[in-house]
């Protein structure tokens, strides 16, 4: 299709502005079939430095490659979804066109107007012009980032999302202490807690859960990222392992050796079992009933792909909302990937990373020293040891377009949340103000 | 003062005397203030945490103070009837809808004026690599020309470089709304020109009388020999990856080491371009020179300032030095003068540790004269009650009847 028109770069840019148009109604159509659709005869801009173009200005400027991709995708995901509100879709792909990704990262890509800028060194000064397709996923997920986080200040904080029931002790509860593996180690405390066993007390018999080294220190790693840490996996992992060290608390034979001090080797148990859970119980001699009441853990058993997602908010967040808030924004992260609609189960080796293999020998060398520590140690030991040294399978790092997938599907829920909420509210002052009348 | 109220807001770039300015509206803000005119901010980066707040930037954990600091400066410039200047040389990074979100918080009816200082390629290339070094980047020099040279900028480093340097992008992203004669260029004169004649441009363009506000101390950003420079990319090497805390890296290297101690080296070479990329740097500036020229941008100074000189002009460093290669003695003389630096330090701080210690001992004693007798005995007693159950136990009937187990025996 050839219609008559304006040719050159102005009739290139009415183009992309139809198309920018067809996003904001919801369609999905990429750049470069939309582009074809259209006009073939295009050329681009050739002047090296074009004079800022008044006739952007009374429209506004075109936005960037990757605000466009990002919200081309944001309109394919939410096509999935049921009842769209073509209102409220309309007004997120405006947002996520206007937004700028947070931080460090690519200039504004200027859109590739005639498509055959894109990938070539020019001698065009400015950011490389770029078809949206070509966009790094990383500079996808930064935008995307930025949008999420506007899209929670939109929605607010969210206080108390996550605070559970009040448990009460069971009478004549024994006492414990569980150390070890922190997200497991929340996940075994939570359910021990729903059947009424809260823990603590003097001299306590202290549990150790010891899951593979490697899939601890994601462990670890997801922990501090759930509390406020912006660090990435492959930095983390760098720092101790340059040390030479492990973090306190995936170094178990140091806590096994402080709780023995205290209540003696004999007390101090070491779960390497595939089923903590249940090995904790039996040995704590705690029936588990299903009460259909589970709490939330404090710590969430995150997918690294969500645990990479988190700590990215992480990274907007302290710049952006004062400390004391954070915490709400960020269980509004988690619990988004935790209503389960992700379609990325948290399975046993949660955060299914491993170690890059540049840090292989450190995570050996200091996964058979725990074995020996805690063999030479004398503590009974529930499972076997040696499961501490077991190889984990996966990606050394959380693929980027898992968390591109995962920051997509977040930022359509928290501002389907936000427009429901505001919504209802409106209801609200509608009914009131109707009875008023 | 009478008409509209105005904002100068001085965007860039880094390493074109930004810092001599803020030191000179900051130190007289309040004879700027007496004039009508205000430079906004208690504390003297509070225009940088604005930056870092408007742009959503960390900064080696400084951005934890910058939570809505550009909300506050802007209502600052809101409430003030007269001129106001806003300063810092990152801004020159910010992205369109930054640049929107900045402008509209000024508040209506303002006349913004935008303030870009700009220098020649040929010594913001060599200057911005130095600024990374003493950042913690331990990237090699070579390395970081050819990721600034790379058409396609792949990376943050080649963004942020030409973010804050590619002086036509930044007038466009802040300016596009304005009539070009409120977008001021001030082109930093060439080596050689009178030692305040920046100063006399940036003064014309911000309404300042130059001699009533002549800087009391020059609060340079010095730079650093080739040796130097290789040396604290060395370091760089050695104390990233948690050997050192941001905070510590700040006070030990940037400023110890770099700012006051290797920065007064005279004698070693300096760092420039290597002919090739001198070349491409010259080429480049043409390009700027001729669109900025179309431009009708005011002008401060002159556009060919911004050309390079030729690699045969006398001010030119002559040989090129290659950072990568240092000359191992001239870098081993500048590591003995870091060690004798850092062993002074060493010393003064440890002369500071035992003062407080003593002071602190003095306090102990004081504090023991002024307890009892029952005191002494309650300590014993809990010290005790860590290791022995009677005493535990009866610890424990004690507080519950005094009632208020929280307070420390």
């Amino acid at each position: 299709m050839t219609p008559a028109g304006p040719t050159g770069p102005e009739a290139a840019r009415q183009v992309a502005w139809a198309w920018v148009d067809h996003l904001r109604a919801g369609g999905t159509t990429p750049w470069r079939d939309f582009r074809s659709g259209h006009r073939t005869d295009l050329v681009p801009d050739q002047a090296p430095w074009p004079a800022p173009n008044r006739a952007d200005v009374s429209r506004g400027r075109l936005p960037g490659a990757a605000q466009l991709e990002l919200a081309r995708l944001l309109a394919e995901r939410a096509a999935h979804q049921p009842d769209p509100d073509p209102d409220a879709r309309g007004a997120l792909i405006d947002r996520a066109l206007e937004r700028s990704g947070p931080g460090r990262g690519l200039l504004e890509l200027p859109l590739d107007l005639a498509g055959n800028l894109a990938g070539k060194p020019t001698d065009r000064a400015g950011a490389p012009a770029t078809d949206p397709a070509d966009v790094p996923a990383e500079e996808l997920v930064r935008v995307g980032v930025g949008l999420l986080v506007a899209e929670l200040l939109r929605g607010g904080a969210q206080s108390g999302s996550n605070r559970n029931r009040r448990r009460w002790r069971r009478p004549f509860s024994g006492s414990f202490l569980l150390g070890g593996a922190p997200t497991t180690t929340a996940a075994v405390r939570a359910a021990l807690a729903d059947a009424g066993h809260l823990g603590g007390g003097r001299s306590p018999e202290v549990v150790l859960l010891a899951p593979p080294l490697e899939q601890m220190l994601g462990q670890v790693w997801s922990a501090r990222v759930q509390r406020g840490a912006p660090v990435s996996w492959t930095d983390f992992v760098g720092r101790w392992s340059r040390q030479v060290a492990l973090p306190p608390s995936a170094d178990l034979s140091a806590l096994a050796r402080s709780w023995a001090e205290r209540v003696g080797a004999g007390r101090v148990h070491v779960v390497a079992d595939p089923d903590p859970l249940r090995t904790a119980a039996d040995l704590l001699g705690i029936r588990l009933r299903a009460t259909g009441r589970a709490s939330t853990p404090d710590l969430l058993p995150l997918p690294g792909a969500a645990v990479d997602l988190l700590r990215r908010v992480n990274q907007v967040l302290v710049v952006r909302v004062p400390e004391d808030q954070q915490a709400a924004f960020r269980r509004v992260v988690s619990a988004s990937w935790a209503s389960g609609s992700r379609g990325m189960p948290a399975d046993a080796d949660e955060p299914g990373i491993v170690v890059p293999s540049r840090h292989r020998h450190w995570v050996e060398e200091q996964s058979a020293r725990l074995v020996k520590e805690l063999r030479r140690g004398g503590y009974p030991v529930h499972g076997d040891l040696d499961r501490i040294t077991a190889r984990q399978l996966g990606p050394q790092r959380p693929r980027r377009r898992e968390v591109l997938d995962l920051v997509l599907d977040v930022v359509l829920e928290v501002a389907a949340a936000t427009d429901m909420t505001g919504q209802s509210e409106q209801s609200t002052q509608r009914t009131s103000g109707g009875r008023h009348r | 003062m009478n008409g509209p109220r105005k904002v100068l807001v001085h965007v860039g770039a880094p390493k074109t005397g930004t810092s001599y300015v803020q030191d000179v509206l900051f130190s007289h803000r309040d004879e700027l203030a007496a004039a009508g005119l205000l430079y906004p901010g208690e504390r003297f980066d509070a225009h940088f945490l604005a930056a870092l707040d408007l742009m959503e930037l960390t900064w080696g954990g400084l951005e934890r103070e910058a939570v809505g600091a550009w909300d506050r400066l802007a209502e600052e410039v809101r409430a003030w009837p007269g001129t106001v200047i806003l300063s810092h040389e990152i801004l020159a990074t910010a992205s369109r809808s930054q640049v929107r979100r900045a402008l509209a918080s000024l508040g209506d009816g303002v006349d913004v004026h935008i303030v870009l200082s700009a220098r020649d390629l040929v010594r913001q290339i060599p200057a911005e690599w130095q600024e990374n070094v003493k950042h913690r980047r331990a990237l090699g020099y070579r390395e970081f020309l050819d990721k600034v040279t790379d058409p396609q900028r792949r990376g943050q480093l080649a963004s942020w470089f030409w973010g804050v340097q590619e002086v036509p992008e930044v007038l466009d992203r802040w300016g596009a709304t304005l009539p070009p004669q409120q977008v001021h260029l001030v082109t930093v004169p060439r080596p050689g020109a009178p030692r305040d004649l920046l100063w006399r441009r940036f003064a014309s363009v911000l309404g300042l009388d130059p001699a009533a506000y002549a800087p009391e101390v020059e609060r340079a950003n010095p730079s650093l020999g080739v040796p130097e420079t290789a040396l604290i990319r060395r370091l760089n090497e050695r104390v990233n990856h948690g050997v050192l805390a941001n905070e510590d890296y700040r006070r030990f290297v940037r400023e110890l080491l770099a700012h006051r101690t290797l920065s007064a080296r005279t004698g070693s070479p300096r760092l420039g371009l290597p002919p090739d990329v001198h070349t491409w740097a010259a080429d480049l500036s043409e390009t700027w020179i001729a669109a900025l020229r179309t431009r009708g941008y005011d002008v401060v100074g002159d556009l060919d300032e911004l050309r390079p000189e030729p690699l045969d002009h006398p001010s030119h460093p002559g040989t090129f030095a290659d950072p990568d290669a240092p000359d191992e003695a001239d870098l081993a003389d500048a590591a003995v003068e870091t060690v004798v630096t850092l062993l002074a330090e060493s010393a003064r701080l440890a002369a500071v540790e035992r003062q407080l210690r003593e002071d602190l001992d003095a306090v102990h004693r004081e504090l023991e004269r002024t307890r009892g007798l029952w005191f002494r005995v309650k300590r014993r007693l809990v010290h005790t009650a860590d290791r022995n159950t009677a005493a535990a136990w009866g610890l424990a009937v004690y507080r519950r009847a005094r009632g208020r187990s929280s307070r420390s025996a």
